[in-house]
């Protein structure tokens, strides 16, 4: 007989201010099987889980129920606290009494019956457990990185040192991303080039990193630590494509951003009609040395230096109606530069920057903006409505809010400060990855917070632009962590496996393969096997998992007409009878 | 090809030359305009300036109207203002159906299709039948399409696809001939009723107009709203006196020209009465010089 104790949390007030926890457990203790049940203040905390595990030591307790917040929380937190008493980790149920009950309801009676039911379907499933054991899988020591550019080459040079082998595959024939088309970066005002170019040559030489440009990822199998990638290499001269695949045990994803096509957007702009309405990142190859100007700001139209050049911000930022609502982060830095550069490079010229705000919040970055100022910007508080050309200026029509008034500028040039986005291709390869990306298209992280650099699939980290716009020290950062999160892994000697996975009865099984296709991880093969009938050795086909590839969804268990695949912790008796405990049978 | 017909106010008076030059393309190519009985004026900009309740229910008592001859038919406006007003009327009546019942007393839905002129001649039908029926095509004139500021916002009311470029007259015109230009004014504000009461402040805005027509290499400005044509056609001399410029860009109604492609003469396209002279840019025998 089994004997199962029951420990409701209130968490806090969480779960109490909404649900009756001491009446729960009252009635917990009247139902069959039930030695044991109490309330606690915060279950996961240290004198919590003492109280649980002295609980388990008196009353001997051979599995337990917990009723908390969502087990995504703190299933794990419990199972290892059970590592320390003689009950299985995996004779353990969490009944969501948060997310699912105390947090989506208001009315106290009712709330209180559904979280009732709620625990009395955890004590009827965790009566059918049966204990699970972990195994220990090996794990390949190398590490994908996606991206070339300075993400996810600092990543890479990170990984490279602290001893694993890395390959990085970039898209464009070339490393450097973004950083190597910029000209100088902000607040320091070095040059993109002579700070990105040694870690790229760094990056060559490196004896653990291997590049691969020119070439993408077609195909993500696998899970943490054993993942397989097929990546493309596409044609050289008149080589053809060509396809490796190779096993990673983690992967970075450091594919960074693309401006917006302003253009298509903002026909009040010019559409692309007027040459010298340019994106800021075209500015960046007008000053670039090695550029087709040779570092002079000449308008492309005539080839002359502008006198008077407008930079005009939150062009597709901040701006919900025509582009994004989010701010892209870098812009304003990026607008004070340009500013700063104009009035160098053109003695006499004057620069008028259109905002709506000033961020500059970095390390030296409001210094760099009051910097502008004092060179002579002129910054004007308010968008730009439109801009058409009149004998051969560029007309602006704008407001200045802090005046109060309609202001009109000839301008020789305008630079547009363009939103940051996602690139193309992101969702299709997060896909390919198993990871999801938010409405805006930028890569989803575990936490925001607690966890910028990893995603909810183990073994896939970010960082850089593609999780968000951020400048290039924030990418830095980033790809630093996301290096050490992937030393961290490699750095075990096995990973425990999940017991949570697909399990067949092969004698029930009839080899029909129904749940080969069904399943999402390409876990399920069907293989010949020897078995009797009517006293003959004969030979018949039956489905086998693969236990390193299962993620233990349960898709088969359902599709098996014979009743043959089952999935522990989540058996199909275990399930019936939580629908009976709901239905009070 | 039918429709339910709203001329407003300036089609019979102001507007001659527009109501002249429609009929003619109209029977030229088959479409039909069934005026709504007892209309009366949409309200334009007077109306919102005494109430709000008057502003709505004045466009609304004439979609009541069309509604109940029951024709079932999309209800054609020549007159920019008085297509945003009925556009709006129609929004009104949708959102808030008891408000509108308590204002108008009469029973309205708002789901009559509300169409432009332009939109009615865009149509596939009507725009096979104009193709077809081109006569003297316009000899690549090079006109700048003005829409004015009404046809196209508010975007919730009008719902049109694309704001700052719509392209309709373009296609029209490049139809029968003519080389519509691509200029940065097509959707900026003439003035309209202000030059009334701010005129100081409003001919800036028709010379800055004609400035950017004149500057993309237009020979004329074609229009399809009586105070936008009155604005541009009959202050054109002012402006020009006020800002020592020499403006002379003839304005046309878009459908004069289209009169014109398909055969009438200057008078019959009702060219003859303009302020600004426009008679001159075409020979006696009506060809485009």
């Amino acid at each position: 007989m089994a004997r199962i104790g029951v420990i409701i949390c209130h968490c806090g007030t969480n779960i109490a201010a909404t649900v009756d926890v001491a009446a729960l457990a009252e009635a917990a203790r009247t139902w069959p099987g039930v030695v044991f049940a109490a309330t606690h203040q915060h279950a996961c905390s240290a004198p919590g889980q003492a109280m649980i595990k002295a609980a388990i030591a008196e009353y001997q307790l051979d599995r337990l129920v917990i009723g908390s917040c969502s087990p995504r929380l703190h299933e794990q937190t419990f199972r290892k606290m059970l590592a320390d008493t003689p009950i299985n980790p995996y004779l353990l149920e969490v009944a969501n009494l948060r997310e699912q009950c105390a947090w989506v309801h208001q009315e106290w009676a009712q709330a209180t019956a559904k979280a009732a039911d709620l625990l009395r379907m955890a004590v009827a499933k965790v009566r059918r457990a049966v204990p699970l054991f972990s195994s220990a899988m090996p794990l390949t020591k190398r590490c994908l990185v996606i991206g070339g550019g300075i993400a996810g080459v600092q990543a890479a040079l990170d990984i490279a040192e602290l001893g694993y082998p890395v390959t990085v595959v970039e898209r464009e024939p070339a490393l450097g991303g973004k950083m190597a088309l910029l000209d100088k970066t902000f607040p320091t005002m070095d040059c993109a080039a002579c700070i990105c170019e040694p870690k790229l040559a760094e990056a060559a030489h490196h004896d653990n990193i291997t590049l691969r440009t020119n070439s993408e990822v077609t195909a993500v199998s696998g899970c943490i630590g054993n993942f397989a990638v097929t990546i493309k290499s596409k044609a050289r001269v008149d080589n053809g494509d060509a396809c490796v695949t190779e096993q990673y045990g983690a992967i970075v994803m450091a594919a960074g951003y693309q401006t917006m096509d302003w253009a298509r957007h903002y026909p009040q702009y010019g559409g692309g009609r007027l040459a010298d309405v340019i994106s800021g990142l075209q500015f960046e190859q007008l000053l670039n040395a090695s550029g087709l100007s040779q570092g002079q700001i000449l308008r492309p139209s005539d080839g002359k230096p502008p006198q008077t050049v407008a930079i005009i911000k939150c062009v597709g930022s901040r701006d919900a109606a025509r582009g994004h609502a989010y701010c892209s982060r870098v812009c304003c830095m990026a607008a004070a530069k340009h500013a700063r550069q104009v009035l160098a490079k053109i003695p006499g010229s004057a620069c008028y920057v259109f905002y709506l705000d000033v961020r500059a919040a970095g390390k030296g970055y409001e210094e760099f903006y009051e910097a502008a100022r004092a060179d002579g910007a002129v910054y004007v508080r308010g968008r730009v409505a439109k801009i058409y050309r009149e004998n051969g200026k560029l007309m602006l029509l704008a407001e200045d809010t802090l005046l109060g008034r309609q202001l009109r500028l000839a301008a020789d040039l305008v630079v547009l400060e363009t939103a940051l986005e996602a690139p193309a291709g992101l969702r299709e390869l997060a896909g390919l990855a198993g990871v999801t990306t938010d409405a805006e298209g930028w890569l989803n992280e575990a936490h925001p917070k607690l966890k910028p650099v990893e995603t909810l699939t183990g073994g896939v980290f970010l960082c850089g632009a593609c999780q968000g716009p951020k400048d290039i020290a924030d990418t830095v950062a980033q790809a630093s962590a996301a290096a050490a999160k992937v030393g961290a892994l490699l750095a075990k000697d096995s990973l425990i496996t999940n017991p949570i996975i697909a399990a067949i009865a092969r004698e029930k099984c009839s080899g029909c393969g129904a749940c080969v296709g069904i399943c999402p991880y390409q876990a399920i093969s069907v293989k010949e096997i020897p078995a009797s009938y009517e006293g003959r050795e004969v030979v018949k086909r039956a489905a086998e998992i693969n236990p390193a590839l299962c993620r233990g969804c349960g898709a088969c268990a359902a599709a098996c007409r014979n009743g043959a695949l089952d999935l522990c912790g989540f058996s199909n008796r275990q399930i019936l009878e939580e629908v009976d405990a709901l239905c009070r049978i | 090809m039918k429709y339910s017909y709203f001329p407003g106010c300036s089609m019979g008076g102001s507007a001659i030359e527009y109501q002249k030059s429609l009929n003619y393309v109209n029977s030229k190519i088959g479409v039909e305009l069934l005026e709504i009985p007892d209309w009366n004026c949409c309200g334009a900009t007077a109306a919102q300036a005494v109430s709000r309740e008057l502003a709505l229910a004045l466009p609304a008592r004439n979609l009541a109207l069309c509604e109940g001859q029951g024709l079932g038919l999309p209800l054609a406006v020549a007159c920019a203002a008085c297509y945003a007003r009925l556009k709006a009327a129609a929004r009104a009546a949708r959102d808030d159906a008891a408000k509108m019942q308590r204002l108008l007393e009469m029973p309205l839905t708002g789901d009559v299709p509300i169409v432009s002129l332009m939109e009615v001649y865009a149509e596939q039908q009507a725009c096979r039948a104009l193709a077809a029926a081109i006569q003297r095509p316009l000899n690549q004139l090079k006109v700048a399409c003005y829409y004015g500021c009404l046809y196209t916002r508010p975007t919730e009311v009008s719902g049109g696809k694309n704001a700052e470029d719509p392209q309709y007259m373009e296609e029209l015109l490049a139809l029968a001939g003519a080389a519509p230009v691509a200029w940065d004014f097509t959707t900026e504000c003439c003035g309209a009723a202000h030059h009334v009461d701010m005129p100081e402040f409003c001919r800036p805005l028709l010379r800055d107009i004609y400035q950017n027509a004149r500057e993309h290499g237009a020979q004329a400005i074609v229009t399809a709203c009586p105070l936008c044509m009155m604005n541009l056609d009959m202050r054109q001399k002012r402006v020009n006196q006020e800002f020592h410029e020499n403006f002379h860009l003839p304005v046309f109604f878009f459908t004069e020209l289209l009169a014109l492609a398909l055969g009438a003469s200057v008078k019959e396209a009702g060219i003859a009465s303009h302020f600004t002279p426009a008679a001159g840019l075409f020979s006696a025998a009506r060809e485009v010089l």
